[in-house]
C-alpha cells in the first residue's frame, strides 16, 4: 500500500517535472502579473517614491475621468471600423482563393505579406504615404481631383487612417482563417447543391456561409482582441493624437505607466483591459457551443 | 458543353484580374517604400516623380551608419533565436508530459495553461517590469527575452502532435532498455518537427517584430532592438531623412518577408490550426 502511494506520487512529480521550465515562466510572467496588477492598483506609486496605500481611490479616479470613457469609446470606434471590414473582405478573398492551385498560394502569399512585417517600419512608411503634402495617398487622389487631406494631423480624420492600415494588414490573416473552414466543407455537399440546380451565389449563400459560421465566429473574436491591442502604429504614427483623437486603452495604460510613472493608476487601466478581454473571451465560450451546432 | 467551358474561363479570367488587382493594392506600399529607397533626397519629396531618375544604392550606407544597426539587428537576431530555442525547449517538454504522462494533476495544470492564454500580454507589461526591476535586471539581454520564453501556443500545436503518437512506440523504446528522457529525445522529438518548425518561424517572427516590451525595458543603446532603434531614428528630426527611413525600413522587412515566403507552409499550418481549433 505504501509502496504504491510513493509510486503515485513519482507519477505526479515526473509529470509535473516535464512542465516546470514552461510553468515556472508562465507563472512568474503570465499568472503573477495579474495578481500583482490587482494589489499594485490599490497603491499610489509612482516609482521611486514610497508606495501609498489607498484603497480603491485609483478606480474611483479613473471611472470618474472621462479620459479613461473616452479610450473605451475610442476602442470600440476602432473595433466597428475594422472588425466588419475584413471579416466580409477576408470571406469574399477566400472564396475567390478556395481552388488549390499554384497561382492561389502566391496571391495568399502577397496578401498575407502585412502581417509579418514589422509595424514599427510599415508605419513609418505609412507616415510618408499619409504625408499632406507629397504623400503617395494625396497625389493618386488629386489624379481624381480630390483635395489633398490631413490624414494624421486632424482629429477627425486620424482614426480612420489608422484604422486603414489595419485593415490592410489584418485583410490576407482572415483570409487565411476562412480558408481553414471553407476547405473543411464536404465536396459532396456542394456538389449536391450543385445538382439541386442551385447556382454560384445561391450555394455560397445557403451552404458556404452558414458552414464557415463558427470559423466567422473564431475569427471575430481574435481580430477583436487584436483590435483592442492596437499599440505600435498609434504609438509611432500619432502618439495617441491629435488632441488623443487615436488614444486607445494600450496608449493611455502607456502614458500613465511609463511616462508619468503612475504605477498604481495604470495598473487599475491594465485591469480595465484585462476585464474587457476576459469578457470577450467568456462570451467566446459561452457561445461557442451554441454556434458550433450549425457544422 | 464547349460554351460551358467557355463560361467557366471567363469567370476565372475575372477571378485572377481581381485577386490580381487587390493584391497589387496590397504590396503597393512595399513597392512604394523600395522604391523610395533607391531616390535622391530631392525626389523623394517630389510627388511627380514615381521611379527614381538616377538610383541612389549609398542610401542604405547612409541609413546604416545613421545609428548602430549593426548592434540592433544583432541584438535582434539573438534575441529572436534564443526565444525560438526557448520556446521549443518549454513547450515541447511539456506537451510531452500534457499529452503522454498519466497524472492527477494533468488535468488542472493544463487548465493553467489554458486560462493564460486569456491573459492579453499589454496588461501584464507593468507588472513585468516592477518584476524585472525588483530583479535588478532592467537593461539586460535577459529581460527582454524573459516574458515570450515560453508559448503556450507552441504547446497546444506540440500536445496534438504528440497525442496522435501511439504509445506502442514508446514501448518499443522502453522495452529497448532507453529511459523517460531517451523515449522523449529519440521517439517525441522527431516526431513534432513539423509542429517544431511552425512554432520555430511564428516565435522568431514575432521576436523580430516585438516592439512594447523591448522599448519598456531597455534603455541602453546596447540593448536596443531593430525595431526600437528605427523608432528612435524617426525622432531624430534633424538626422535622416525620408530615402534613408525607406532603406532602414526596407532592411528591417525584407530578410523577414523571404523568410516567411520560403516557410509559409509552416507559418499557414499554425495560423490553420489556431482559426479551427
Amino acid at each position: 500500500m505504501k509502496a504504491r502511494t510513493k509510486r503515485l506520487l513519482m507519477h505526479e512529480v515526473k509529470g509535473v517535472a516535464w512542465t516546470l521550465p514552461a510553468l515556472s515562466f508562465l507563472l512568474l510572467f503570465t499568472l503573477y502579473p495579474m495578481v500583482n496588477a490587482v494589489i499594485t492598483s490599490f497603491y499610489n506609486w509612482n516609482l521611486t517614491g514610497r508606495k501609498k496605500y489607498i484603497g480603491l481611490y485609483n478606480y474611483k479616479k479613473l471611472l470618474n475621468s472621462p479620459e479613461i470613457w473616452d479610450s473605451i469609446g475610442r476602442t470600440v470606434q476602432y473595433v466597428i471600423y475594422i472588425l466588419p471590414a475584413t471579416l466580409i473582405l477576408g470571406f469574399v478573398l477566400a472564396l475567390l482563393l478556395k481552388k488549390a492551385s499554384k497561382l492561389n498560394v502566391v496571391f495568399r502569399t502577397l496578401l498575407f505579406t502585412p502581417r509579418v512585417s514589422s509595424m514599427v517600419a510599415i508605419s513609418m512608411v505609412w507616415i510618408f504615404i499619409y504625408n499632406p503634402q507629397y504623400g503617395l495617398l494625396n497625389s493618386i487622389l488629386g489624379f481624381f481631383g480630390i483635395a489633398p487631406i490631413r490624414w494624421l494631423n486632424t482629429p477627425e480624420t486620424a482614426l480612420p487612417s489608422l484604422c486603414i492600415i489595419a485593415i490592410w494588414r489584418m485583410l490576407g490573416y482572415s483570409a487565411v482563417v476562412y480558408l481553414g473552414g471553407i476547405q473543411n466543407i464536404s465536396e459532396e455537399v456542394l456538389e449536391a447543391s450543385t445538382i439541386d440546380g442551385a447556382n454560384a451565389i445561391q450555394t455560397v449563400w445557403h451552404i458556404t456561409l452558414p458552414l464557415t459560421t463558427p470559423t466567422a465566429f473564431m475569427l471575430m473574436i481574435l481580430n477583436t482582441i487584436e483590435i483592442l491591442k492596437m499599440f505600435t502604429t498609434i504609438n509611432v504614427m500619432t502618439q495617441g493624437g491629435p488632441a488623443m483623437s487615436t488614444t486607445n486603452l494600450v496608449v493611455m495604460l502607456y502614458e500613465y505607466a511609463f511616462r508619468r510613472y503612475q504605477v498604481g493608476y495604470a495598473s487599475a487601466i491594465a485591469l480595465v483591459l484585462f476585464i474587457l478581454i476576459l469578457a470577450i473571451n467568456l462570451l467566446q465560450m459561452a457561445l461557442e457551443r451554441f454556434v458550433s451546432y450549425d457544422s | 458543353m464547349k460554351m460551358n467551358r467557355h463560361h467557366i474561363s471567363k469567370w476565372e479570367i475575372m477571378r485572377i484580374v481581381l485577386l490580381t488587382v487587390i493584391c497589387a493594392v496590397i504590396i503597393l506600399p512595399f513597392v512604394w517604400m523600395i522604391l523610395n529607397s533607391f531616390k535622391s533626397a530631392d525626389e523623394v519629396l517630389d510627388k511627380n516623380i514615381i521611379f527614381p531618375t538616377a538610383w541612389h544604392p549609398e542610401n542604405y550606407v547612409l541609413a546604416w551608419n545613421a545609428a548602430p544597426f549593426d548592434i540592433y539587428f544583432k541584438n535582434s537576431i539573438l534575441m529572436a533565436l534564443a526565444t525560438v530555442v526557448g520556446q521549443i525547449i518549454t513547450s515541447s517538454m511539456a506537451a510531452y508530459s500534457f499529452a503522454k504522462l498519466k497524472y492527477r494533476l494533468n488535468k488542472p495544470l493544463f487548465m493553467i495553461f489554458l486560462s493564460s492564454m486569456m491573459v492579453p500580454s499589454e496588461a501584464t507589461i507593468v507588472s513585468n517590469y516592477l518584476t524585472i526591476s525588483g530583479m535588478g535586471l532592467i537593461n539586460t539581454f535577459f529581460s527582454v527575452i524573459a516574458p515570450s520564453i515560453v508559448s503556450v501556443f507552441g504547446v497546444f500545436l506540440l500536445r496534438q502532435f504528440y497525442m496522435t503518437i501511439p504509445d506502442a512506440l514508446m514501448e518499443a523504446a522502453r522495452i529497448d532498455g532507453a529511459g523517460e528522457v531517451k523515449v522523449f529525445t529519440s521517439v517525441i522529438l522527431p516526431l513534432g518537427k513539423s509542429a517544431m518548425a511552425t512554432i520555430a518561424i511564428m516565435g522568431f517572427i514575432a521576436s523580430w517584430n516585438s516592439y512594447l516590451w523591448p522599448l519598456i525595458i531597455t534603455s541602453s543603446m546596447e540593448l536596443r532592438t531593430v525595431q526600437t532603434g528605427l523608432r528612435a531614428m524617426i525622432d531624430n528630426d534633424l538626422g535622416p531623412t525620408w530615402e534613408q527611413l525607406m532603406a532602414m525600413a526596407t532592411l528591417v522587412i525584407v530578410p523577414v518577408l523571404i523568410l516567411f515566403v520560403c516557410l509559409q507552409k509552416y507559418f499557414v499550418q499554425g495560423i490553420t490550426k489556431v482559426g479551427l481549433k
